[in-house]
């Protein structure tokens, strides 16, 4: 399988080649496939269509050809932001800000990554790692944006709760040119972590949960806690109890986050 | 005696830090400060402000290596003839044996494993993490089940290296 087309964008990091190509199996697979090579560090897989795009664990990821952006980004992270809660945050708020430059909407964050627009889901993410040679570790970050798409395409596919960039601005868009200012936003919030500063990503990261000051369900491995959330950062989500008093918990225990 | 309560919740989770504020608020103590290994937990409560609880205190990263110990007879004294390796868990999250619900376990008790041979996924924040062995011998004990939640540092598999 050959990139029909490689793009050369003028970033820090992400992108600074860009493999595009017509029809893969799974962009994630072919970007992991190119883990063993650093010198791929950053490198962004772009695919009109999956013929087997994956979504979490074993579900698959539906995409007619050419009305979303199907994308894998292959990152080696230096070992500060190998944090579950900071990639997933870096994925999710990118995701958000390019929605808000190219379409001028608000993306919400569903915990812990799926990003909404008017309360249904415009994009997935799926990101995989694993361990490679030189204690380097491999970070595959699989999006898939809903782009074109009307709502008749989502209610034939069974769908319902989806939507697109199309649908929730009511116009098209360039897929392409979507695909590019979504992986600038990518390189421009991973420089930054790079460089420490995580107060920006943490700040829009909790403005886009949108969950502050209410009654939250934090469903964890070992059973559902119930509070105000009060604070939401990497450090940890507090629930103010009845009895005054507070529970953190890490980011990671929590699965899922939700009004009461 | 530390196999008194074998019921009760390990030492570090949420569990423990409720039954840590129910007798803090019996006893009225104002603090209690507990330390195992790398874990410590640290309860106070006052008039100054609402008492925080921070539940699991080790940094949380993705590992290039899942942390393997050996564990030597005195802590498996049951099965004194053999040093198994342990390998742990880098992350909170949801353990997983297979790469999808369809597909067969990675490994099984019986399985022979090389260092770079994946065991398992942990699952945190739907980043799904592969686990390699990072050591060479045959899986011993599994000690999880497909989908459970684990802890930091939770042994998940015991190798033998002599196998």
């Amino acid at each position: 399988m050959t990139p029909y087309d490689e793009w050369h964008l003028e970033t820090h990091r992400l992108g600074r080649r860009v493999l595009v190509f017509d029809q893969l199996d799974s962009t994630s697979t072919t970007a992991a496939a190119l883990a063993n090579d650093p010198a791929n560090d950053g490198v962004v897989v772009l695919a009109n269509s999956q013929t087997a795009g994956r979504g979490q664990h074993g579900r698959s990821w539906q995409c007619a050809p050419g009305t979303g952006v199907l994308m894998s980004v292959l990152l080696f992270p230096p070992p500060e932001i190998r944090r579950p809660a900071l990639l997933t945050a870096w994925a999710a708020v990118s995701v958000c800000e390019m929605v808000r430059e190219v379409a001028n909407l608000q993306g919400r964050i569903k915990w812990p990554n799926d990003v909404l627009l008017r309360g249904r889901k415009v994009c997935g993410i799926l990101i995989e790692s694993r361990a490679v040679a030189d204690s380097r570790l491999a970070v595959v970050a699989g999006i898939g944006l809903n782009v074109n798409q009307t709502a008749a395409m989502f209610d034939d596919a069974g769908l319902p709760d989806a939507t697109s960039l199309g649908i929730a601005a009511e116009r098209l868009f360039d897929a392409a040119e979507v695909a590019r200012t979504l992986i600038r936003h990518l390189d421009d919030e991973y420089t930054r972590m790079c460089h420490g500063d995580r107060a920006t990503l943490e700040a829009c990261w909790k403005w886009r949960l949108g969950l502050l000051g209410r009654q939250v369900e934090a469903e964890c491995g070992d059973g559902k806690y119930h509070g105000r959330l009060r604070e939401v950062s990497f450090d940890g989500l507090e629930l103010e109890q009845g009895d005054a008093t507070v529970l953190r918990l890490e980011p990671e225990r929590v699965r899922q986050l939700r009004l009461v | 005696m530390a196999d008194e309560a074998p019921n009760n919740p390990r030492p570090f989770n949420v569990k423990t830090v409720k039954y840590l504020i129910t007798l803090m608020s019996q006893h009225d103590l104002s603090e209690i400060d507990l330390r195992e290994g790398d874990l410590r937990i640290r309860l106070a409560r006052g008039t100054l402000g609402p008492t925080v609880t921070t539940i699991a205190a080790p940094p949380v990263a993705l590992p290039t290596a899942a942390p393997v110990a050996p564990s030597g007879p005195a802590a498996a004294p049951a099965k004194p003839a053999k040093a198994l390796t342990e390998i742990k868990s880098p992350t909170p999250g949801t353990f997983y044996s297979k790469p999808n619900p369809e597909s067969e376990t990675f490994v099984r008790v019986g399985s022979r494993v090389s260092p770079t041979t994946v065991v398992c996924i942990i699952e945190a924040m739907k980043i799904f993490n592969e686990i390699t062995a990072d050591c060479t011998g045959v899986v011993a004990e599994i000690l999880v089940e497909n989908q459970q939640a684990v802890e930091y540092g939770q042994v998940l598999f015991r190798i033998d290296p002599t196998g």
